[in-house]
């Protein structure tokens, strides 16, 4: 197998294809720290991509509830155990022996990863010893895409009732602990698992965007994709016997959408999220796997300066697009393992955010175009205090937001007021 | 209505809607401190975070109220105000 550059792992990484960089990436980052478990932006990609016969089981964007919810079950927890059992005890990291140089940052910020990939680990034959895997990985049971956060966060039936809702109005069971709810759809990898395993070529990584896409005139449904993708975002359809997947509403990012007039726009999903959790945009790429510097767009600041929105299960290898600021609360083991080494340093910028940061927080869902740069204009010191320890400065500064082109998309404050719509007109958009 | 059974081995469901053992309590207030400091951010005044807390139709906010206390979560909502709430904010 050919090696490639994996920044997230901080090391060159096996991989069955020649290392081939699109020029700009689709990428988002999303707040955890926010999100309502709304499902809002479930159904909004729901109604408008999966309603057709033979999807009612797909869910390419999807909410569960952490630590025990996931879609397909368990998916997550299925695959660490794999991945542990071709490597024992090997999803380790090691601080990074490279320099303080602004590149070498971007080539390894959260250090290396001492373990194996589902690349690396693919021939262990770990989930069938009589089959060799391009990529480690597992096909989950037709029951296991049966239940999207059903029961995640309601009572399970009585005993012996099996299938049942309880009826009779009972009180639901109330959480005496954490939990979190993970957004997810596709994250259009850089290294894509689920194009690494399809034996057809029918899957493809679009040049202009980075999208990840399943060709369905090449597509025969052997499934190998759904079998290798780790975080089980390609799904099979029974009816046309092929496998589908988020096509990252690919028409939006195009700007082929009437409603901006040529403007590139945020997926449907992001753009209906009510909690105000996410941004999604387009990150320029090295031909090395990098990303370019590009101090001033926004996800290029959350991932690479602030540091505080990191990857999905960086140890996969297929370095996912999807970056999530960590929800500061949930046990930092657990946290490391899912969003590896960068967790504390992610959770400390967070709960005490510089002045910039606070500046960008606001830029989340002011718009549906895709924001490409922003500036920002200092305003007025508002006061001074201490936050959990540490000393910490408001300013009323105000952030600017761009389009492809330059154009002022909107402005916006970190004092933001607050307007409330009048009753009369509470549901109207 | 008894809620528990035992779990079974086809039951892909038999995992969710379980607590997780938090003994100090810790994770709770930390959640407590998140959901007041991210409502105050988006720009709800105090009241009506406290309102969140209280109301049984925020099952997990009103949990931790239950929980920690009327007085802890009253704290917690206060010393997130004071920083960003602009009526409440204690100058110098
Ligand atoms: S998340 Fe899965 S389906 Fe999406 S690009 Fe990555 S490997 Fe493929
Ligand atoms: S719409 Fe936003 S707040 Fe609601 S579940 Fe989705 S990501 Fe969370």
């Amino acid at each position: 197998m050919p090696d490639v550059y994996n920044w997230q792992l901080g090391r060159p990484m096996a991989y069955p294809y020649e290392q081939a960089m699109p020029k700009r990436q689709w990428a988002f980052v999303m707040n955890i720290n926010r999100c309502l478990g709304c499902q809002t932006c479930t159904m909004a990609c729901k109604s408008t991509w999966t309603f057709e016969r033979g999807q009612e089981h797909m869910w390419w964007a999807n909410v569960e509830t952490k630590p025990y919810g996931g879609y397909p079950y368990a998916w997550d927890v299925k695959l660490l155990e794999l991945l542990d059992k071709a490597n024992p005890g090997g999803m380790t990291w090691s601080e990074s022996d490279s320099d303080e140089r602004d590149s070498a940052l971007r080539a390894a910020p959260y250090g290396t990863y001492d373990g194996k990939t589902i690349f690396e680990a693919a021939d262990s034959r770990v989930t069938r010893p009589e089959h060799s895997q391009r990529v480690l990985g597992y096909l989950p049971a037709d029951a296991e895409w049966a239940t999207p956060n059903l029961h995640e966060d309601v009572p399970p039936a009585p005993a012996g009732e099996k299938g049942q809702w309880v009826r009779g109005g009972l009180s639901l069971p109330e959480h005496k602990a954490w939990f979190f709810y993970l957004a997810r759809v596709c994250n259009h990898c850089s290294y894509p698992a689920c194009l690494a395993a399809c034996p057809r070529q029918a899957i493809y990584k679009r040049p202009e965007d980075g999208i990840v896409l399943i060709d369905q005139e090449r597509c025969r449904g052997y499934r190998k994709c759904v079998e290798a993708c780790p975080y089980k975002k390609a799904m099979y359809r029974p009816t046309t016997r092929t496998s589908e997947k988020c096509i990252a509403c690919y028409p939006r990012v195009e700007g082929s959408d009437p409603e901006t007039g040529g403007c590139p726009m945020e997926t449907r999903c992001m753009a209906a999220c009510i909690g105000q959790i996410r941004m999604q945009g387009l990150v320029q790429m090295e031909q090395d796997g990098t990303w370019t510097k590009d101090r001033q767009n926004p996800l290029y600041y959350l991932v690479h300066e602030a540091k505080v929105a990191l990857p999905l299960y960086p140890q996969f290898g297929t370095e996912p697009n999807g970056f999530y600021i960590p929800p500061r609360w949930v046990p930092r083991g657990y946290l490391r393992q899912m969003f590896g080494p960068g967790v504390d340093h992610a959770i400390e910028r967070y709960m005490v955010p510089e002045r910039e940061l606070l500046a960008v927080l606001q830029l989340f869902r002011k718009d549906n175009r895709i924001i490409f740069r922003y500036e920002i204009e200092e305003g007025p010191k508002v006061f001074e205090t201490e936050i959990h320890g540490k000393p910490f400065t408001l300013y009323d500064d105000t952030v600017i937001a761009f389009d492809e082109h330059g154009s002022e998309l909107f402005r916006t404050k970190v004092e933001e007021p607050l307007y409330e719509r009048p009753p009369e007109r509470l549901n109207s958009i | 209505m008894d809620l528990t059974k035992e779990p079974e081995q086809d039951d892909p469901l038999t995992l969710n809607a379980v607590g997780v053992f938090d003994p100090s309590g810790e994770s709770l207030r930390m959640m407590a401190a998140c959901f007041a400091e991210e409502y105050l951010r988006l720009g709800f005044p105090p009241g009506r975070v406290l309102a969140l807390f209280e109301s049984p139709r925020y099952p997990l906010a009103n949990g931790a109220l239950k929980t920690l206390g009327y007085p802890t979560i009253l704290s917690i909502v206060a010393n997130a105000a004071r920083v960003w709430s602009p009526a409440h904010r204690s100058h110098g």
